[in-house]
């Protein structure tokens, strides 16, 4: 096998993984130095990863890979993550994404202004989460039975608003569950923890460099095919809901 | 000829007056027949179309009747029955506008504990003398989950007569949330709307309608219900500085919708700002009056009532300005409007995607699934398999069941032993060649000479007649045609023929050595030897040049 080939494979092996490969890590940093300065190498590994469907960018001298929407092998179906969370119906989980994307947004309102801070804490997350679900969901004040088991925001913001902000007052008795606003948020950042968007460290979550790299980079190159897409999903119906 | 004339035209006009009075009777029953129609139609239309907001209205009103009515009829058997809810909610609401909008604090339930622990006591004498500490704790408690109605919002059902569907309004008074590892709470709008509709009317200024009535009191020289009143128009300017930062904050996340809020603002305040600015002119031109009299007048002794003309003309200050800081932020707030409207056109043309108005785009298209498209480019490729529900399902159900047991893993390796057909066949043939070549060798070892009818028959004695229906044994005796002579030590050291090589790749090296000294000739005669004893069998009968096998 050639050598820049073997590389490559390396290379791919790490970043399929969910490593990421970054020039300050003694561990991967000579793989990061192999891909930029050898042309062959470089070739091979964008080559694969595009026949993958996987799409690789690079932040703060470290290169990370991304299954994109959709990817049917290396992409998680709704089902996927309802049990990967422990989640039975399809408004938990469109809750936990809601939550994710509102994350998104206190440091981005778009992918080019990044608005500088730290962290955000999970209290100050929760607490953002209820507002603007207040403010989308057209009115709270009056429902139907239809709107509770929809595929609606309105069903996302009726759960939310039903559930308490905390099981018990001791902090350390509430864990990441369904049954509070609190252990939604908490199950949402072991979440996005574990996929490695942000660091969760007492109740702080700060963003890592691979969300920066996504967030800067993957919408804005495939913003107008998501909008497309966005058609299509409305009009799909929704994953099946297990014994609603 | 004119009296002729003049007859035709009376004729003519009371003809025609029968005519317009007939018109007029029958155009009159049209006009209340649609009189009646049209009222009937709004009275209808109002019945229904306006049910769903009448009784969003109503809903605020709902908690404060559901907790006033038997709230501790059932408590603790009817002990604290002398207690008014309706009094308490109302108290408790004040205090949480007095943390929330006033001292721009949420309320910790201690703080709320502390507030309602005095209202009690002072109000109601639940003292420590009268109860036990743990009972009134207890009291406050169930105050609180009352009015939080245990965390849930207040509901109640109703018909909706335009869309034919039965709903359910819902109201909160009080919300929670986290803070810092705390629950706090805060009055919610429904609660602060509820509070303020209780002693005004709405859609009209607030603080107007206040102003009216604090003139009212000034020139009836009651400064201590005036100072209320400023309080309350204070309240008011409170409400409004909220409503405006809220309609800052959508304009910040969505432009489009910000500014038409910002337009509903501006036209909603605008025509109350000048009224209340003359208002508030005049009454403080009253109030500046009520000092100059308190100052050089005859009626200065009463120094309570100095107080409190001083104290109404401090606070008066501070509510002006407090007003004119909010008119002149209103009269920002279009500029500020006009500049975003400004930066998103801007924005709009750079390459950049832009978060805000994606999730708007998915809200306004309700499909909170769509949100999967953005959080699953954040997540890890997915590296490991997963179990299909229904198997889970099986895993639990069917112990046994076949999609269960799985397949058997095997260790696959290459096997170094396998043989193809045809070297299959070459072994059989070399094994069948071996055979008879050493029949012919034992043969030869006793009888130094043997015929090919004799080797037959040895054969046919040693296999059966089976054996001239083997294809090999008539290869074996073609081959063994092609050479006159063989000698055992040769062909194990040197195989000249194929025959030669089957021959020794079918035999053991002891039966080799056995053999090795064993040669032999071939004479071949002229006769041809029928291959068949039984003379009987329709079966073909081979027919081979006789041969005779002599030792060396």
């Amino acid at each position: 096998m050639e050598k820049g080939f073997e590389k490559a494979l390396e290379i791919y092996s790490v970043l399929a993984t969910g490593q990421s490969i970054s020039a300050k890590d003694k561990e991967t940093a000579e793989l990061y130095n192999s891909f930029y300065s050898d042309s062959e190498v470089y070739d091979a590994v964008t080559a694969l990863l595009k026949k993958l469907n996987l799409k690789l960018y690079e932040y703060n001298e470290s290169i990370f890979v991304t299954a994109g929407a959709g990817n049917k092998v290396f992409g998680y179906t709704n089902d996927d993550l309802k049990r990967m969370l422990g989640l039975r119906l399809n408004k938990e989980l469109y809750l936990v994404y809601f939550i994710v994307y509102e994350a998104l947004l206190q440091f981005y309102k778009t992918s080019d202004t990044y608005q500088v801070k730290d962290y955000i804490r999970l209290d100050e997350l929760i607490e953002v989460v209820g507002k603007e679900l207040g403010r989308i969901s057209s009115d709270t004040s009056v429902y139907t039975q239809d709107d509770v088991n929809d595929s609606s925001f309105k069903a996302v913001a009726l759960l939310w608003d039903g559930l308490p902000p905390m099981i018990s007052e001791d902090k350390d008795r509430n864990k990441a569950s369904r049954g509070s606003r609190y252990g939604f948020a908490k199950l949402t950042a072991n979440l996005m923890n574990q996929e490695g968007i942000f660091t969760v460290v007492d109740d702080r979550l700060y963003p890592t460099d691979r969300f920066h790299a996504i967030v800067e980079n993957y919408f804005e190159e495939s913003g107008s095919s998501i909008m497309a897409r966005l058609e299509e999903i409305k009009n799909k119906p929704a994953d099946t809901e297990e014994g609603e | 000829m004119i009296q002729y004339t003049m007859v035709f035209y009376v004729v003519l006009i009371s003809l025609s007056r029968d005519l317009m009075a007939q018109d007029f009777v029958r155009c009159k029953k049209i006009y209340e027949s649609k009189c009646s129609m049209a009222s009937k139609y709004t009275l209808t239309d109002d019945i229904i179309k306006n049910h769903t907001e009448r009784i969003l209205n109503l809903r605020k009103f709902y908690p404060f009747f559901t907790l006033a009515e038997g709230t501790f009829s059932q408590y603790k058997e009817g002990v604290f029955r002398f207690l008014d809810m309706g009094y308490i909610t109302l108290a408790v609401l004040r205090y949480f506008i007095n943390e929330n909008s006033f001292n721009d604090s949420p309320v910790t339930y201690s703080g709320y504990s502390e507030f309602c622990r005095e209202m009690l006591s002072r109000d109601f004498d639940v003292t420590r003398e009268r109860f036990a500490k743990d009972e009134i704790d207890e009291l406050i408690r169930y105050i609180f989950d009352k009015m939080r109605n245990y965390g849930k919002a207040f509901e109640f059902d109703f018909y909706d007569p335009a869309e034919r569907k039965q709903k359910v309004a819902r109201v909160r008074l009080i919300d929670s949330t986290v803070r810092e590892n705390e629950v706090v709470y805060t009055i919610t709008e429904d609660g602060i709307e509820f509070y303020l509709t209780t002693k005004e009317v709405r859609d009209e200024s607030r603080i107007n309608m206040d102003q009216i009535l604090l003139e009212k009191l000034i020139k009836s020289e009651n400064f201590r219900g005036s100072i209320d009143v400023i309080e309350r128009i204070n309240i008011e300017v409170k409400a409004l500085e909220k409503y405006r930062e809220e309609v800052v904050e959508l304009l910040l996340s969505d432009v489009h919708e910000g500014a038409k809020a910002v337009d509903e603002y501006v036209e909603r305040t605008s025509v109350w700002f000048a009224e209340e600015r003359k208002s508030f002119a005049r009454n403080r031109e009253l109030v500046d009056k009520a000092v100059a009299r308190l100052t050089f007048g005859s009626d200065a002794g009463d120094s309570k009532t100095a107080r409190d003309i001083t104290r109404l003309q401090t606070i008066l200050k501070q509510t002006i300005e407090n007003h004119s800081n909010l008119i002149a932020a209103t009269a920002e707030l279009s500029r500020f409007s006009d500049e975003m409207i400004r930066r998103s056109r801007v924005r709009s043309l750079r390459a950049s995607f832009d978060y805000e108005s994606a999730l708007n785009r998915m809200v306004a298209e309700d499909c909170p699934q769509c949100l999967a498209e953005f959080i699953e480019p954040l997540l890890l490729p997915k590296r490991h398999k997963s179990l299909a529900i229904s198997t889970i399902d099986n895993i639990v159900l069917q112990r046994t069941a076949e999609s269960l047991k799985g397949e058997e893993r095997k260790e696959l390796k290459a096997d170094l032993n396998f043989k193809y057909d045809d070297e299959l066949l070459n072994e059989s043939v070399s094994m069948n060649f071996a055979k008879l070549f050493k029949e012919l060798l034992g043969r030869l070892q006793r009888w130094d000479r043997v015929t090919l009818k004799e080797y037959g028959a040895i054969l046919e004695v040693k296999f059966g007649m089976d054996i001239y229906r083997n294809r090999d044994y008539y290869a074996f005796l073609t081959h063994l045609a092609g050479k006159d002579s063989y000698s055992v030590k040769e062909i194990t050291e040197n195989s000249e023929t194929f025959l030669e090589e089957m021959v020794v790749s079918g035999m053991t090296e002891d039966e080799l050595e056995s053999f090795q000294d064993m040669a032999f000739k071939i004479e071949f005669g002229n006769d041809l030897v029928k291959m068949k004893l039984d003379q009987g069998s329709t079966e073909e009968i081979a027919e081979i040049t006789d041969m005779t096998f002599i030792k060396m």
